[in-house]
């Protein structure tokens, strides 16, 4: 019999019984004939008798308490996390139409939209004092007025000294200093009539006591040449609380200003006023001023003065 | 006559014991059955009781495997885990046996090969370090200290042996020589062909041998 390459692979497949009855018998026939084989078969199964001494490591009870609690922990947490999980799906696939889960991702994202919307701009309202600069012509501003021009030959370069003028559109609450200083220069020193007169009409809006504001005003109303920016001025003034400087202007238009409206209303704005100046002024007003309606007011005024005043002396006689 | 008799009361033992090892498998079978179904309706006390019934095994085979008790803790913990995991998808197209110890397969050789990677594996740290958590009996305990010693060393080469085998020839070696699976079962287990088993059981017997040479020649 031929001696098989693979002798050894045999003899280890025929010890783990893993040969088929054919391969088996003839192995067998083979061990029986030839003494080499039966010498190989005797290491191995010396071998085999060897491991077989040796039994696994077995874990003590101990080891294995320890590890089924760990374990029962662990998958503790494994279903809590499970549940957790097939919970939120539950809720998803509660929506078994696909137009129903549409329609509640709509209706929460609409919601949602509802809320930023409401809370967002609520957030990022302005406070009432700040202004922004609209728009502003930087690249097409205008230069005017260019001197000091200096050029320095050995390095070349060139100082210029001029004025840029340039278009800006202010916005703003009326009272942002920026802006209050804007209304106060137009209504001094705008050429334009109307641009004076809007001006006088945004700042105559609402009382307040900025004196920058007020002396523009007051200027307005003493010195500029349209009758119209001179009146609105004077009603702004007559809306303000009564002080010193503005009495004195008032007693000033009634003096001198040629508009008879311009003085009626310096009139109704100096009636309850008590100062000497303002008494004297009354008093020539009745006596010589070319307009009938003032001369008539102004009497009305300094007839009651003097009732008020014999009325006072007569209860302290008393 | 009273040889009749008793050939008579010997065939009805026989017939007895015959039936009530027949039933004692199918209980077994139905019990085990009836737990996995229940696990996987999500009872959690028909898991343990499987758990029970494999978990010395499971730990048994992945000790043999990774030869330290926390690496083997650790694996325990992933088997039972992935088994928890993957319970609902398990057909009973096998036995559950060896759907599980294909689990185990899995879990302790990519254990060990990860752990080669990154060179922490050490032979230093053999099971005979850890004595508290575990049993190491040696069949014939030798009755003179010379034969005990002799056990002690061939015990410490046959650990030798186990461990110049690679993950997937030493796991073929313990589920055949130790859990006495036959090659086709194991084949199933690791998802190769059986002639790739026999070749790695034969390789692994020969790195054994090699390592025993010395013992084997003086048995022989």
């Amino acid at each position: 019999m031929r001696m098989p390459k693979d002798l050894d692979k045999i003899i280890t497949l025929y010890l783990y019984d893993e040969l088929n009855d054919e391969e088996k018998h003839e192995f067998e026939a083979l061990m029986q004939q030839e003494e080499s084989v039966r010498n190989r078969m005797d290491e191995y199964r010396s071998l085999h008798d060897m491991l077989g001494k040796k039994s696994m490591a077995e874990p003590t009870g101990l080891l294995l308490q320890k590890s089924r609690l760990a374990l029962r922990r662990r998958l503790q947490t494994e279903r809590r996390l499970a549940w957790q999980e097939s919970w939120f799906q539950r809720w998803v696939s509660g929506f078994r139409f696909p137009a129903l889960r549409q329609l509640a991702g709509a209706v929460v994202m609409l919601v949602l939209g509802v809320f930023l919307g409401y809370v967002i701009p609520e957030n990022q309202k302005k406070p009432i004092d700040s202004f922004e600069i609209a728009e502003s012509g930087d690249v097409d501003s205008a230069i005017s007025n260019v001197d000091l021009v200096a050029y320095e030959p050995q390095s070349g370069i060139v100082t210029v000294h001029y004025k840029s003028m340039q278009d800006v559109v202010l916005r703003g609450s009326i009272y942002d200093d920026s802006i209050r200083r804007v209304l106060a220069h137009t209504i001094r020193s705008e050429a334009h009539p109307g641009h004076r007169l809007l001006a006088v009409r945004a700042v105559g809006h609402d009382s307040f006591s900025d004196i920058d504001l007020q002396q523009a005003l007051i200027y307005a109303m003493e010195h500029d040449p349209v009758d119209g920016v001179r009146l609105r001025a004077a009603k702004a003034l007559k809306q303000l609380p009564a002080n010193q400087n503005v009495q004195r202007a008032f007693t000033k238009v009634l003096l001198k200003d040629t508009n008879s409206a311009m003085r009626i209303v310096a009139v109704e704005a100096l009636s309850a006023s008590r100062q000497e100046d303002v008494f004297s002024a009354f008093q020539s007003a009745a006596r010589a001023d070319e307009n009938e309606f003032v001369r008539l007011q102004t009497s009305r005024v300094l007839e009651r003065r003097e009732k008020v005043n014999s009325e006072n002396s007569n209860g302290e006689i008393k | 006559m009273q040889d009749f008799y008793d050939f008579e009361q010997l065939k009805l033992q026989t017939i007895f014991a015959y039936i009530g090892l027949t039933y004692w498998i199918w209980n077994m079978t139905t019990e085990e059955k009836a737990n996995i179904e229940a696990a996987q309706r999500g009872n959690f006390a028909a898991f343990e009781a499987l758990v029970r019934k494999y978990d010395k095994q499971v730990m048994q085979l992945t000790f043999s495997m990774v030869r330290n008790t926390e690496d083997t803790e650790d694996v325990y913990q992933e088997v039972f885990l992935r088994v928890y995991k993957s319970l609902g998808r398990f057909r009973f197209q096998s036995e559950f046996s060896t759907w599980l110890y294909r689990i185990v397969v899995n879990s302790c050789i990519n254990f060990v090969k990860k752990k080669k990677r990154a060179q922490l594996f050490s032979l230093d740290n053999g099971p005979e370090a850890d004595s508290e958590n575990w049993r190491f009996t040696f069949a014939d305990k030798g009755k003179s200290p010379e034969e005990w010693l002799l056990n002690q060393e061939l015990s410490q080469e046959i650990e030798y042996g186990l461990e110049a085998m690679s993950p997937k020839q030493k796991m073929v070696f313990v589920l055949r020589h130790y859990y006495g699976k036959k090659l086709k079962e194991i084949a199933a287990m690791m998802d190769c062909s059986e002639g790739t088993i026999k070749n790695s059981l034969f390789r692994a017997t020969q790195k054994m041998q090699h390592h025993l040479r010395d013992y084997v020649r003086a048995g022989a």
